[in-house]
């Protein structure tokens, strides 16, 4: 029993999100249908590339609401060479959408992590200007409309499903899901089992003790800021390349939901602890309340409401917990 | 005569730890009583049940023969119980009047607004009593000396009409001539019946100002005894439990060759012209007071703060440390003086804590962890080490300091260094841990290592170190070998003035 509590309160959000899916589930028919499984995963696709990556940048100690302007630009960007290149076959569309992605976010990553680690500017003021310049160029590229014209090789990424059958002619598995999949699995393995994700959670533990036992601090700072702005960018490819088009005014407010996420899957703001795969189950929680909402004819409105009560309560007993253990 | 403040069979437990155990003390009036023992012998503990910021987990406190509990500090101080504390208690930013009238502001007519006037001439006048002469009621707190600003704390407690002042390590930053005007003050509470409660390792001033000593040591009280009826050696024999010459583990050195060398190393506003060089096999000291520039020298020896001017040498080749990884690359450890602060990720596991600095040399192909080496050498540093912990994945913030110290040491043996710098490796930890830390540095230089030990404790630095280097206000101002060093020599050399 004590084995079974102490897991409970190391996990509480994973009953969380379990007593959520139990409740939409008898709330809805539709909810535990393969069908809207399959589409869970979808709608938690962006979600989860920005929090993965943001889950660097919190447990260094950091913060960045750039995220959601940086896939943006990523999405437009890509979307204009997307329109000057036609002829692209489905191999070359992809690799065109993850090269605008690589490029959009090194340069912000580096335009964040130096602005951070080099000039000491706090990281909320920093990636506060990200996010206006950010978003501002999305505009400035855009001309200030959607940028369309995107051939339907494009949307592979985003919207092709493998696996069809009679059932389901569009197919079952959705190319995105594939893609995400490995992308954060790739993330999880960096964090947790190199040498330099073992840097990244000194870093944020303690930089005095990092930077005294021989860690590069600044240089650990800089590139988890990279990181972040790569998998926002590679997030924003992924929307673009679902919606067949750039626009200007995508992924607004989005850094909010992946924050929200992060926090929730327990990685503390004050750096130090967290994984990309405990975010992960954070993207679930707001997913699964989300979509059970949909389902159920809930005002869309309360999705909100409801997310910042979850968020708040899973804060106040991650720090209620820790308190009791000191 | 009554005595005015009583512990009456005072336990304190905390969870896991027996803090106090059984301790009954007699203060009287009029008198100055040392309070002595080892890090975590219980002073602090027992200091904070008598001013009110713990209650007793069995046992009382009478004061003035009655029964007392204080919820908070602050009944404490009405009461007339005052804590001079290490760390003084000052607003930085407010004027020595404010600061003396803190809380008990004179009022216009009683209303809402500040009488400042009558402040600061009530000031002045209590400083005028006091014979006070280089403070002025206006001047701004931030621009005292530490010893300026320790008068101001005396001030604001014989305003208070305390009965009872306890002062905890007064004259650890204070030069010679400053330590007499501070017992000068001292001899005139104790004129008035006030009760001074001594906390202090220096052997000299205990003996010449105090009448009456306590030794606590891990949490129980050994003795109480007039100062005249005993010696310093068995005072320190009843601090440690057992004979000195085993606590430190004192063995002979044969210092080797040339391991470190520094020459003319300055660094603007912190320390100038330091030079020394220290040998295999053998312990450097380097003693001075708070502010003399110890810890900056060995941060820049070490590669975290860059030199203006100077050379280094690291057996006999010279060096250019532009960040710790140079130095660690070298073989050069650092043990910094507040582990909590920046010795350990305290979030983490002891495990992940330990092989911190030696990752990049110990992991499989493309970066990836060697979680297997990690373990296996971290279950065996702990063991040779003798570390007391329910296992390597315990969280670090849960061991005791000793413990924690041990760790660090280990997280440095396990890098390979040669050369160990410590600064303050003993602090905040209990009699016996510093005991076998001790041997451990002696086991390390044995084996032909080199240690350069930063210390503010004379027995210790009498105890452990060679030879011992004293710094003074950023600058070198003497060495002395470990056979001839005396206390009264190194105090002077650490605190002589050339003007006040």
């Amino acid at each position: 029993m004590e084995k079974v509590k102490s897991f409970a309160t190391k996990n509480i959000i994973v009953i969380v999100l379990i007593v959520l899916c139990l409740a939409f589930g008898l709330g809805s028919k539709a909810f535990i249908s393969a069908q809207n499984i399959v589409n869970l995963t979808t709608q938690m696709a962006i979600n989860a590339m920005l929090s993965a990556g943001l889950t660097f940048v919190i447990i260094l100690g950091g913060i960045d609401i750039s995220v959601g302007s940086v896939a943006a630009l990523a999405g437009v960007t890509g979307a204009l060479i997307a329109r000057a290149n036609p002829e692209a076959s489905v191999f070359t569309a992809s690799l065109i959408w993850v090269g605008a992605a690589l490029v959009v976010g090194l340069l912000c990553g580096a335009f964040n992590g130096l602005m951070i680690a080099k000039f000491k500017v706090v990281p909320m003021i920093a990636t506060l200007a990200m996010l206006n310049i950010g978003r501002g160029l999305c505009f400035v590229l855009s001309g200030g409309s959607s940028v369309s014209g995107v051939k339907s090789a494009y949307s592979f990424l985003g919207a092709a499903r493998l696996l069809k059958t009679v059932d389901k002619p569009t197919g079952w598995i959705p190319i995105i899901t594939i893609f995400v999949i490995i992308v954060v699995f790739i993330m999880h393995t960096l964090l947790s089992k190199t040498v330099f994700g073992r840097h990244v959670y000194a870093t944020g533990s303690n930089t005095h003790v990092a930077h005294l036992s021989g860690i590069n601090t600044g240089r650990t700072i800089f590139l988890g800021h990279v990181i972040c702005a790569v998998m926002a960018a590679l997030g924003g490819v992924l929307n673009a390349s679902k919606l067949q088009n750039g626009q200007p005014g995508a992924c607004d407010g989005y850094e909010m939901y992946a924050i929200a996420a992060t926090v929730l899957g327990g990685t503390s703001l004050s750096g130090g602890r967290g994984s990309v795969g405990r975010a992960m189950i954070g993207v679930a929680v707001i997913a699964v309340i989300n979509n059970g909402m949909n389902l159920m004819h809930i005002n869309s409105y309360w999705q909100k409401v409801v997310i910042g009560a979850i968020i708040l309560m899973a804060v106040i007993l991650d720090m209620a917990q820790k308190r009791r253990k000191a | 005569m009554e005595p005015n403040l009583q512990a009456v069979h005072i336990h304190k437990r905390f969870p896991g730890v027996h803090a106090l155990t059984d301790v009954s003390i007699d203060f009287y009036p009029g008198e100055v009583h040392a309070l002595l023992g080892e890090n975590g012998a219980g002073k602090s503990t027992l200091i904070k049940i008598l001013s009110g910021v713990y209650t007793p987990t069995e046992g009382t406190v009478l004061f003035e023969g009655k029964e007392v509990c204080f919820h908070v500090p602050g009944e404490a101080l009405s009461a007339g119980i005052a804590v001079i504390h290490q760390e003084l208690s000052i607003a930085n930013d407010l004027t020595v009047a404010e600061n003396i009238f803190l809380g008990a502001e004179p009022r216009v007519n009683n209303g809402p607004f500040l009488n400042r006037a009558r402040m600061n001439a009530d000031t002045q006048a209590l400083l005028d009593q006091m014979k006070i002469t280089n403070i002025k009621a206006t001047d701004l707190a931030r621009d005292l000396t530490v010893a300026q600003q320790q008068m101001v704390e005396i001030a604001k407690v014989v305003n208070k009409r305390a009965k009872v002042v306890i002062m905890d390590e007064p004259t650890s930053s204070l030069s010679e001539h400053e330590i007499n005007a501070l017992f000068e003050q001292l001899d005139n509470l104790r004129r008035n019946n006030v009760t001074i409660i001594y906390i202090s390792h220096r052997m000299a001033e205990i003996f010449r100002m105090c009448d009456r000593a306590t030794v606590l040591r891990d949490g129980c009280k050994v003795m109480t005894c007039m100062i005249k009826d005993v010696t310093e050696t068995q005072i320190v024999n009843s601090m440690v439990g057992r004979e000195v010459k085993d606590y430190y583990n004192r063995r002979a050195h044969t210092p080797g060759k040339e391991m470190l060398r520094v020459e003319g190393l300055c660094r603007a506003k912190e320390f100038r012209d330091i030079s020394f060089t220290a040998y295999e096999g053998e312990i450097l000291g380097f003693y001075g007071l708070i502010g003399a520039g110890r810890t900056e020298v060995m941060e820049t020896i070490f590669g975290a703060r860059i030199a203006d001017a100077g050379k280094v040498f690291v057996e006999g080749e010279e060096v250019h440390f532009k960040s710790p990884k140079d130095a660690i690359e070298h073989r050069v450890g650092l043990v910094t003086e507040d582990r909590r602060r920046t010795g350990l990720m305290l979030q983490a596991t002891l495990c992940h804590n330990i092989v911190l600095p030696s990752l990049p040399y110990h992991h499989k192909k493309f970066g990836f962890l060697d979680t297997r080496w990690e373990t296996d050498i971290a279950s065996e540093m702990t063991d040779t080490l003798r570390v007391k912990t329910p296992s390597i994945q315990t969280i670090i913030a849960n061991l005791s300091g000793g413990n924690q110290q041990k760790v660090i040491l280990a997280k440095w043996l396990i890098a390979n260094s040669r050369i160990l710098i410590l600064d303050e490796p003993t602090r905040g930890i209990d009699v016996n841990a510093k005991s076998e830390f001790y041997a451990l540095m002696n086991d390390f230089v044995a084996q032909g290592g080199c240690i350069v030990m930063v210390s503010s404790e004379l027995p210790e630095m009498l105890g452990v170190a060679d030879r011992i280097i004293v710094m003074r206000e950023g600058v070198q101002s003497g060495e002395i070998s470990g056979a001839e060093a005396t206390e009264h020599s190194i105090i002077q050399l650490a605190s002589m003035q050339s003007n006040v």
